[in-house]
């Protein structure tokens, strides 16, 4: 089958998946006790003809069947409807808060690339040195530390005790230098497990290369270490780390959850969450479906790049 | 202090924003000073009506007036109005204030108050107004006479809750979705979602008096929205922010050590309570209830898990009301049915248990939202329970839409799980009392949880809320209290706090407010004498 042939059957699977993660959304909302009635009324008296006529707003008196219908009828029309318990339409309250994440994404993963492949090549070539075995502990704990942690602990650390960043985000648009700036710390936050990760993985596909007759042959040649490792061996160890790279970025918009409301950035994690609480359901469709479609599209583009990558890759 | 005119602050927004001068708590100019304050969720509608969250609410103090404001003290201060006069037990002649303007323009007038009333109805918030308000009949452009369904003796404490809003916005002329407009001291300048809110000093609020500044000192207020409780204790001990409200008690302790910081408590309207599910066994006997109430260790609570803040609670009504309530009547409600006492109550909850027929250990819950105070002193009970030979009691958490759904549905009084709940009261004594143990209050209605019924308090509360004669209402609201402690339908546990915390060198003649949605009254509030400055920059 073509690469082209396959991109395309790959692309029409997706509308299936998009689907079943949004029946499966909806279903997971509605199977959660607590209406967005209850929500808004709180601890409120009402009488019995208001609740009726909230839940009767809300499309919460049809069946659960015809509330997703409705639902799924606007989204094919891209209306993605009112938000529950914010006069705010669900696209706007998106798109404010859209390119805070992706910029929070995108700095997360320049770091964890920028820190995670160099310290694997380090480390795969020194295998057994001190380095590499720094690297590993230090990987280790970067997977297993929990991100909330981590996090407060650089806010007391920088933020507080040290005072050299801002706690909050600055009043500024999201490019502007000393929002970048603010950035370092959740985006280490966020990145430094996808740094582990490509640390150790970087490591092992190094290691395995190095380990192949080609290797051998170019020293033979009496070309130097450095073009030995830069020139041949990183190029082949990279196929696997490009792949798993791709993937990673979509889990960089859904674990940016807890960093963004540690570190008060206004992205789409804080977003899900509050409306998870709220169920606030319209906002948790078209969040999900974003994301889904995020890793949908990252998983795709991770099989594609392989095969460009290496074109003794057939599907 | 010159005028700040709008292109000068649109200037500053503009220079600010290419990233010049944009850190927080910077954008201070010559003429004008920034206070920098937090919310701890975003702002989720400009429209009183809708506003289900303290959050919106407390935005709304400054932009809009009520009619009457109360103060610290529980005192009605005129502000829209200038009287209040009762033509009988329905109805009141308003006088309102003449030469106020609302934020876009136009003439503040009798048809706004009466707009404003009648556009709660259908509304999310109905029963703010709609509890008393039968209709309004305006006399003159200043003039109206409201009508009310029935005597109502807390009409003048409500209407301190009842933010004005134009006549425009009953129709389509004015979307309040789009942007607050009021006539308060602050006009609203942006929102980013989840990151700030802005207000801006208007440019002619009516009030010339000279009891304080005839403009409010502070000339922008700027919210930023912070959910994470240590984050914003970080940020005021960072010197981010310059004031913090509600800090988690646990952090309390390190602010006041901190010499840069004041913490500023004020006793609050509002008590936590656990709720007995009153038709299903043991908690349907009546020893029983007060068997557990006698194991709530208040004193243990009040310190091991809120850092000695608070005080214990023995009935509803909050020391707060000093009218319908004293120390000594609550001291003799302890003694008599609620003071922690372990030998009491096992008495209690052997007699309970033999008139039930029931052999103990009976197992059970306590449900409980995610909030770490209430789960802490949740644990103590179930500690204190467990210890004896009758319960094995364990916590259930859930997060707060489901936990409200569990118990506010309407079956939670026969499920066999008791309630850790807190409830916020008002100015009013009924505020305390009528949602809670009024028989008709009982969920879905509203938020008597346990299905509590009991004909006199009824009657009594009916009667006092119809009772305007303070004296005589404080006894018909006493009688309620002690008949409803004697039967002890829920185990009171402590009447709450409200904390704020303030860099010391930036915010001077700031004051806590007791109510929740209240916290920035004391920015400006001139007709209760209070104000503050950021004289320290």
């Amino acid at each position: 089958m073509s690469l082209r042939r396959y991109v395309l059957r790959r692309t029409l699977l997706t509308l299936p998946i998009l689907v079943g993660v949004s029946v499966l959304t909806f279903g997971l909302v509605k199977l959660l006790p607590g209406t967005p009635v209850d929500y808004v009324l709180q601890f409120q008296e009402a009488t019995p003809g208001l609740r009726a006529s909230l839940r009767a707003q809300y499309h919460l008196d049809e069946p659960v069947w015809e509330q997703y219908l409705l639902w799924l009828s606007d989204v094919l029309r891209l209306d993605f409807g009112e938000r529950i318990v914010s006069d705010r339409s669900v696209s706007a309250a998106i798109a404010e808060r859209l390119p805070e994440t992706l910029v929070l994404g995108g700095v997360s993963f320049l770091i964890a690339l920028l820190a995670g492949v160099p310290t694997g090549v380090v480390a795969a070539v020194r295998r057994g040195s001190l380095v590499d075995e720094g690297s590993r502990v230090v990987a280790l704990l970067g997977i297993a530390t929990p991100n909330f942690w981590l996090g407060l602990l650089l806010i007391l650390l920088f933020g507080v005790h040290l005072n050299l960043v801002p706690v909050i985000p600055p009043v500024a648009p999201v490019l502007a230098p000393e929002s970048l700036a603010f950035l370092v710390l959740p985006a280490v936050t966020l990145g430094t497990a996808s740094a582990a990760l490509f640390t150790r993985l970087t490591r092992s596909a190094v290691t395995e290369q190095l380990r192949q007759e080609y290797v051998r042959a170019a020293r033979a040649r009496g070309l130097d270490e450095r073009t030995v490792i830069c020139k041949h061996v990183l190029r082949n160890s990279l196929i696997s780390v490009v792949t798993v790279a791709a993937v990673q970025v979509a889990f960089l918009l859904d674990g940016a959850v807890v960093v963004e409301r540690v570190f008060s950035w206004p992205g789409l994690g804080r977003l899900l969450v509050r409306a998870i609480l709220q169920r606030d359901f319209p906002v948790v469709q078209a969040v999900v479906l974003l994301v889904a479609t995020a890793v949908v599209v990252a998983n795709l583009l991770a099989d594609v790049l392989y095969a460009w990558l290496d074109p003794r890759i057939t599907y | 202090m010159p005028p700040v005119t709008t292109s000068r602050r649109r200037l500053l927004r503009w220079v600010g924003a290419t990233g010049a001068v944009g850190l927080a708590g910077c954008a201070g100019g010559d003429g004008g000073s920034e206070l920098v304050a937090t919310l701890g969720a975003d702002v989720s509608t400009h429209d009183p009506t809708q506003a289900n969250d303290t959050t919106s609410r407390k935005t709304f103090d400054l932009v809009y007036e009520p009619l009457v404001g109360v103060d610290f003290e529980g005192d009605v201060h005129p502000v829209l109005a200038t009287s209040l006069d009762q033509r009988d037990d329905r109805t009141w002649r308003v006088s309102l204030r003449e030469g106020v303007t609302f934020h876009d323009g136009s003439d503040f007038t009798a048809a706004d108050v009466k707009a404003t009333f009648d556009r709660y109805a259908g509304t999310p918030r109905e029963s703010d107004v709609f509890l008393w308000y039968d209709g309004a009949t305006i006399r003159d452009d200043h003039t109206l006479d409201v009508t009310l369904s029935q005597p109502y003796a807390p009409f003048r404490s409500t209407l301190g809750g009842i933010p004005i809003v134009p006549e425009a916005a009953a129709t389509d002329a004015l979307d309040l979705a789009a942007g607050p407009v009021g006539t308060g001291p602050y006009a609203f300048d942006t929102h980013e979602p989840d990151r700030l809110y802005r207000l801006v000093r208007a440019d002619d609020h009516w009030y010339d008096g000279d009891d304080v500044p005839a403009e409010p000192p502070i000339e922008t207020i700027t919210f930023r929205i912070i959910v994470e409780q240590s984050s914003q204790v970080a940020a005021l001990q960072g010197g981010d922010i310059d004031l913090a409200n509600n800090p988690p008690a646990d952090a309390v302790a390190d602010l006041r050590d901190d010499d840069s910081i004041t913490v500023s408590e004020h006793l609050a309207g509002g008590f936590e309570m656990l709720v007995f599910p009153l038709a299903s066994r043991p908690f349907s006997n009546r020893d029983v209830r007060e068997g557990v109430s006698r194991l709530i260790p208040r004193e243990a609570i009040i310190d091991s898990v809120y850092g000695g803040i608070g005080q214990p609670a023995y009935a509803p009504i909050s020391p707060l009301l000093d009218d319908y309530t004293t120390e000594s009547f609550l001291a003799e409600m302890g003694d008599e049915h609620m003071r922690y006492d372990p030998d009491r109550a096992a008495e209690l909850l052997d007699a309970g248990f033999a008139a039930l027929d029931i052999s103990p250990p009976y197992e059970t819950t306590i449900v409980t939202n995610e909030t770490g105070d209430r789960v802490r002193w949740a644990q103590l009970v179930r500690d204190e329970l467990n210890a004896t030979d009758f319960f094995d009691v364990s916590i259930e958490q859930f997060e707060w839409s489901t936990y409200i759904g569990r118990i506010l549905s309407g079956d939670a009084h026969r499920s066999d799980a008791m309630m850790a709940l807190g409830w916020s009261g008002g100015w009013d004594p009924d505020t305390y009392l009528r949602n809670v143990f009024h028989s008709e209050q009982a969920t879905p209605s509203c938020c008597n949880a346990g299905h509590y019924a009991n004909d006199e308090v009824d009657r009594l509360l009916d009667e006092a809320l119809a009772t305007y004669e303070v004296a005589e209402r404080r006894s018909l609201y006493e009688r309620a209290q002690r008949r409803i402690v004697a039967d002890a339908p829920v185990g009171f546990v402590r009447f709450g706090t409200r904390i704020e915390a303030y860099r010391t060198d930036v915010v001077e003649g700031f004051r806590t407010y007791p109510l929740d949605s209240g916290e920035f009254t004391s920015i400006y509030a001139p007709t209760m004498g209070a104000y503050t400055t950021t004289g320290g920059r």
